[in-house]
């Protein structure tokens, strides 16, 4: 059975960019390399829910959310951090990778959680 | 970590040692009043009962390791069998619920075959003694009233992939390997099936309809109308929803963007 991990929303978004908000160029390479590393390799890949309504949401013209506010902050980082967490243990993902340093140290404990590999040590971190 | 846990952690480790589980038939029974194919259902029901919850707990599980008769005493109505040790820990589950009856978080497939234990010890008036080892840890006796609240289910369409495992049965039928790992039982037609069997350790898609439990979210039975290849394309499934939403994406502010649906 191939393994799986688990990417969350920013990695996603990343992937699926052409041009790079200023400042966040090599993130959108980085992103790119490694799913062609996750292709290579035959790494099951699977999204939780919660990214999937994430997704759903920056595509949302109206839920573009310029100068929208937080929130409930603390409740809705809980809320998805915890859905993402559990989505990775109950789907037998190896590794849940995620740029969200929060989410980074939430879900240590239970589950083997990095940020994407540099480019150049994705094969290495595999 | 209590018993059960490190019962689990041991299996998790590949322990292949074996345990004794002796079931003696109490209340009665004698070989002139068990036929041999009542007794081929009982421990039918018997095992099921038991690997049902090994193969929940630990989708690795072999689903053909099988019970081993070691021995016949008693009056032959006091059989051991000699078990991987990895599955005392669900019997041990098991048995701790033969005190209340109650076995709403067992797996359902464990939960049919205790019913039919159950009721098997009713209308015989017999008792089925459990003993791990030399250690007696269960008795389904006749009073015993086994139930269980159903949980509400949910119907609708669903896509499932996986890799297809076994195909074919009395009824059409396949089995499917999901990415987590969980073997899903999926039936369907005939014609199906036989596509299904040309599928064969492939990895495909299955469109269909899935009855999930709503308490657990599991599915709880999975009825496939439509199959096909799904060999993995990461890459082009990327590079598809770039063309088609890039520009989208690309108006996304990824720092900010996560901060606010966050509230971080």
């Amino acid at each position: 059975m191939a393994e799986l991990v688990l990417l969350d929303t920013m990695i996603c978004i990343w992937a699926f960019k052409s041009e790079a908000t200023p400042g966040q160029e090599d993130k959108i390479r980085q992103a790119q390399a490694f799913i062609t590393s996750l292709d290579e390799e035959g790494v099951e890949v699977g999204i939780s829910a919660v990214t999937l309504c994430e997704l759903m949401v920056a595509l949302s013209d109206e839920n573009r959310l310029e100068g929208g506010s937080a929130r409930d902050s603390a409740r809705q980082v809980v809320k998805a951090d915890c859905q993402i967490a559990g989505t990775a243990i109950s789907c037998g993902a190896s590794v849940l990778y995620t740029e969200d340093a929060q989410l980074l140290k939430m879900a240590a404990p239970f589950i083997s959680t990095k940020p994407m590999p540099p480019i150049g040590q994705q094969e290495l971190e595999l | 970590m209590d018993n059960y846990e490190a019962c689990r952690y041991t299996r998790s480790m590949g322990d292949t040692t074996a345990d004794k589980l002796t079931i003696h038939i109490t209340g009665g029974a004698s070989p002139e009043k068990i036929g041999a194919g009542e007794l081929g259902t009982l421990l039918q029901a018997l095992e099921q009962s038991v690997t049902a919850i090994a193969q929940r707990d630990d989708p690795d599980t072999s689903s053909e390791t099988k019970f081993a008769l070691l021995s016949i005493d008693a009056g032959s109505v006091k059989l051991a069998f000699s078990i991987p040790s990895s599955y005392s820990p669900s019997i041990s589950l098991l048995c701790s619920r033969f005190a209340s009856g109650d076995i709403s978080d067992l797996p359902e497939k464990c939960r049919r075959a205790v019913m039919s234990l159950g009721k098997w010890c009713r209308d015989r008036s017999f008792t089925i003694d459990w003993l791990l080892g030399e250690t007696w840890i269960g008795s389904i006796s006749p009073a015993l009233d086994f139930r269980f609240e159903a949980a509400p289910q949910l119907r609708g369409s669903a896509a499932l992939v996986g890799t297809i495992r076994t195909v074919g049965g009395e009824k059409p039928s396949f089995r499917l390997r999901l990415s987590g790992g969980d073997l899903l039982a999926c039936s369907c037609g005939e014609d199906l099936a036989r596509q299904a069997g040309k599928y064969l350790y492939r990895r495909v898609s299955v469109e269909g309809f899935a009855r999930n439990n709503m308490l657990t979210a599991e599915i709880a039975s999975f009825e496939a109308t439509a199959i096909a290849l799904a060999e993995r394309k990461l890459g082009a499934a990327f590079d598809s929803i770039r063309e088609r939403f890039g520009s989208a994406f690309d108006a996304v502010d990824v720092d900010r963007f996560m901060s606010q649906v966050r509230g971080e």
